[in-house]
């Protein structure tokens, strides 16, 4: 049985004049791991902070396990555990010391698990945050959530300074928390961070999202983008399944760029392999191609 | 040196503009007071013999010569002479406030925020942010020192003379510097803005309380203190030029010593080196309240420590105030024993009203310090992971709120009691317990309802705390003036200085007693409430 975990509803939000949120609305279900994707500036973290009742929305519905978020706080927060876009810690408190703070600070032990994750995440809890990196920090903040065992966790670009090896540690330890049937919500700027994690997506822009739904429906955003060089030419390969965008780079349409469907990849290569391939490179799509190419200012829904 | 300074120029334009606001406010200030200590004091000399021999018999009272300074002693007095014995220590102080706050927000802060990093990334030389620094308090300064000049000008007390303005500006410009290069010098010795400014802060109450004391028992030695070297030039008498020097001697020799700890120390670390923190968090630190013990509890015990020593320090100079009437032979020989002692008593005990006020002061300071703590941890984010879990936003405001009550509580009791029991120790007819009494149960009050104020201003408008500063402030100095000038009673009644007027002499009224606590608690609920409707903007 799923349950409403999140629900926004034409969510909006002003800073004084400024319009920082115009229209969100989104749902988040039970143990579902949902993408909050969008460039920096969108307004993924102001969404963020209404959630959690540390703004104020200034129109619109916000509720979080069905009660209202400004309103329930104290009901709502001890359910959650929070990363900020931004961790900032008392300069003279240790390490060690600010996480067992946190976590005490919601009714939860400093526990194996505490001690797992600081191992794998490689963090020396004795020294002072004023010497932590901005990494060290958001480490910091990262085993104070994780060694929580709550119902909804929140992340506002968790990786943002993490290196690679850490990173994939964050990824293997939100995989275990969906295994455990939890809920939650991830912002991000990367697409394909987004990609590795979550079930289902939520694409935010200027305030406004453009389009949501899960990530079988939102497929096209993961096709990959090709640039092939051929001895013969290609000109076949447009009326191939899986194929969009082409365009011929030359005359003689040996040189092509393309976007593809993965799962049609094996029939789009062995055409190719036929051409003979002299070159070919593969790039997942940033951000910044999918608003170029599928949206405009208005945007598209899939789901809702 | 060239290549160290490198591009200070751009630096110096931008802290310009940066505490272009700040400098302003300060600016105005002090010529704000310059200028109604002047005119004030020119409008009660002119005209009225009999008033003016009244202010210089106010002024040579012990009481009054500790808290201004001391006053020449001279055939005949004119405004000018009366002015500098009044206003030189007085805005020395003020000024010092100003340039204290001003280095290290261009140094500590700067760093603290990793804006330092960045810049000396750029083509920025290592010491370039100092020189910018400087060249930032001396232009500041060479302002202010005009102004002076030029106020003084136009207003023309009696008695003064176009050196001696000349003097007095230049005097104030020379004190700026350095107090301004302790504060520099401090603010390159530590790593953080907090450890930066609160030995700065030290090391002016201390200059204080050392020209205080040997203003009242040896005057020779007020030559050991900083600020004393100023009331030695005697502006408008002896107009010792001296004095100027040695102190741009020291301001000189101060500023090197920045420059070579700058030029050779890590950035963001201190010649005080750190020992390795906790593995895991003491069994104590698991709520709020919590929380800020670790957190405040080295400016809490710096500020309990501070008050202590203030209150012993002004308590041992309680035989000295009332000595003076024993020793006056014409009191002698009009007076018996008895009332001689009376006389003496209530000598001291209006040493002690005014005293109570300053300590006033610092306990409100220390307890809403505490209070404004809460946004500046909000902006600085620490607390936001907080926010989201299960502490409640009234818990966390209350927590801080009552932290700072507490504080400004303690330190108050801890400063009166010390004075108190010190100056009973030393007094040959110690007070009665009932002062005490007097003190504490008009004073705790009256701190805590400056605390609430804060507490009420950070909860509904947390970006004018200024509006903080300028009641208490404004109310401390018509407290203090007031025995000097004839200002409307109305006046005074505007804060708490004014309701507890005639303490330790008489218990502070009922009535003015209910407002003070009464008060206390309704901006305390109006604080909690603001805070509980804020925007946390994180
Ligand atoms: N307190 C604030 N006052 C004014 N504008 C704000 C405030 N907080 C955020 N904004 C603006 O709202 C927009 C969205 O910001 P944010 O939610 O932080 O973006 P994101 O997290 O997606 O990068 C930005 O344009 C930002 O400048
Ligand atoms: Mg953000």
């Amino acid at each position: 049985m799923t349950t409403t975990i999140i629900k926004l509803d034409h969510l909006q939000k002003k800073f004084g004049k400024f319009v920082a949120l115009s229209d969100v609305s989104f749902t988040l279900e039970t143990g579902q791991i949902l993408g909050f994707l969008g460039p920096n500036g969108a307004g993924k973290s102001t969404t963020i902070r209404i959630i959690l009742g540390l703004l104020k929305s200034s129109g619109g519905s916000v509720s979080v396990f069905g009660k209202d978020a400004w309103q329930n706080d104290a009901k709502i927060h001890p359910r959650i555990a929070y990363i900020p876009g931004d961790v900032n810690l008392w300069p003279n408190l240790s390490g060690g010391e600010i996480i067992d703070l946190l976590l005490r600070l919601n009714n939860q032990k400093h526990n194996q698990k505490t001690d797992e994750l600081i191992k794998s995440f490689e963090l020396d809890p004795k020294k002072k945050a004023h010497t932590y990196s901005r990494g060290n920090r958001q480490k910091v903040a990262l085993i104070a959530a994780l060694s929580q065992d709550v119902d909804l966790y929140i992340f506002d670009e968790p990786t943002a300074g993490l290196d690679p090896l850490n990173e994939q540690t964050f990824q293997t330890e939100v995989l275990k928390l969906k295994k455990a049937g939890k809920s939650v919500l991830l912002s991000s700027h990367i697409l394909s961070e987004v990609e590795r994690m979550c079930d289902s997506i939520v694409i935010i822009r200027e305030g406004q999202v453009i389009a949501s739904g899960s990530l079988a429906q939102l497929r096209h955003l993961s096709r990959i983008k090709i640039a092939v060089a051929t001895a013969t030419s290609m000109t076949d390969i447009s009326n191939q399944v899986g194929v969009y965008d082409l365009t011929y780079k030359n005359t003689a349409h040996t040189k092509a760029v393309f976007t593809a469907d993965r799962d049609a990849l094996g029939m789009i290569m062995k055409t190719l392999a036929a051409k003979t391939i002299l070159d070919i490179q593969s790039t997942s799509p940033t951000l910044e191609d999918l608003f170029l190419r599928y949206y405009g200012k208005q945007g598209a829904h899939y789901a809702d | 040196m060239q290549t160290s300074n490198r591009n200070a120029k751009y630096l110096l334009l931008t802290n310009l503009q940066q505490n272009l606001k700040f400098s302003l406010i300060w600016l105005i200030l002090l010529l704000t007071m310059l200028a109604s200590g002047a005119s004030k004091l020119e409008a009660a000399f002119v005209g009225k013999a009999s008033s003016s021999i009244a202010i210089v018999k106010i002024l040579q009272a012990p009481s009054m010569m500790a808290m201004f300074g001391t006053i020449p002693r001279v055939a005949t007095y004119n405004t000018a002479i009366v002015f500098a014995g009044v206003m030189v220590v007085f805005m020395i102080i003020l000024q010092a406030l100003w340039v204290m706050q001003l280095i290290i927000r261009n140094t500590c802060v700067q760093e603290e925020n990793g804006l330092i990093e960045m810049i000396r990334a750029l083509n920025v030389g290592r010491t370039a942010i100092i020189t910018a620094t400087l060249l930032e308090l001396l232009i500041d300064s060479i302002i202010m020192s005009g102004f002076y000049f030029l106020l003084l000008f136009t207003i023309d007390m009696n008695g003064t003379n176009l050196y001696g303005d000349c003097l007095f500006a230049l005097g104030m410009l020379s004190a700026n510097l350095l107090f301004g290069s302790i504060a520099l010098l401090f603010g390159q010795l530590t790593n953080n803005s907090r450890t930066a400014s609160t030995l700065s802060y030290m090391f002016l109450l201390f200059t204080y309380l050392l020209r205080l004391v040997t203003d009242l028992k040896q005057q020779k030695l007020t030559w050991f203190s900083p600020i004393g070297w100023f009331e030695k030039v005697d502006f408008y008498t002896k107009n010792n030029l001296w004095e100027l020097g040695l102190s741009l001697l020291v301001s000189i020799l101060v500023i090197s010593s920045a420059f070579i700890i700058g030029s050779n120390r890590d950035l963001g670390s201190s010649i005080i080196s750190e020992r390795a923190g906790r593995t895991t968090a003491a069994s104590w630190l698991h709520s709020i309240p919590t929380l800020l013990w670790r957190t405040e509890r080295y400016l809490f015990i710096g500020w309990l420590i501070s008050a202590v020593i203030f209150g012993c320090v002004m308590g041992s100079m309680l035989n000295g105030v009332g000595d003076i009437v024993k020793t006056n032979s014409l009191y002698r020989k009009i007076l018996d024993v008895g009332q001689i002692n009376a006389a003496n008593q209530s000598m001291i005990l209006s040493f002690l009203g005014m005293y109570l006020s300053i300590f006033i002061a610092l306990a409100a300071i220390a307890g809403v310090q505490i209070v404004f703590r809460l946004k500046r941890d909000d902006n600085f984010g620490y607390l936001s992971i907080i926010h989201a879990g299960k502490p409640t936003r009234i818990t966390i405001s209350a927590s801080y709120y009552c932290f700072g009550l507490l504080v400004g509580g303690l330190v108050l009791s801890a400063g009166l009691l010390a004075l108190f029991f010190t100056g009973n120790t030393v007094l040959n007819q110690p007070l009665p317990l009932r002062y005490l009494e007097h003190l504490l149960s008009a004073s705790i009050p009256a701190v805590t309802s400056f605390i609430a104020l804060g507490i009420a201003i950070s909860g509904l408008w947390p970006r004018l705390s200024i509006l903080f500063w300028i009641y208490m402030g404004s109310g401390l100095i018509v407290k203090v003036f007031r025995g000097l000038f004839d200002l409307p009673k109305q006046i005074d009644n505007l804060t708490p200085f004014g309701w507890i007027t005639n303490v330790p002499l008489t218990a502070v009224s009922q009535m003015w007693l209910s407002v003070m606590i009464i008060s206390t608690g309704v901006l305390f609920v109006l604080g909690i409430a603001g805070y509980r409707q804020q925007d946390l903007t994180l």
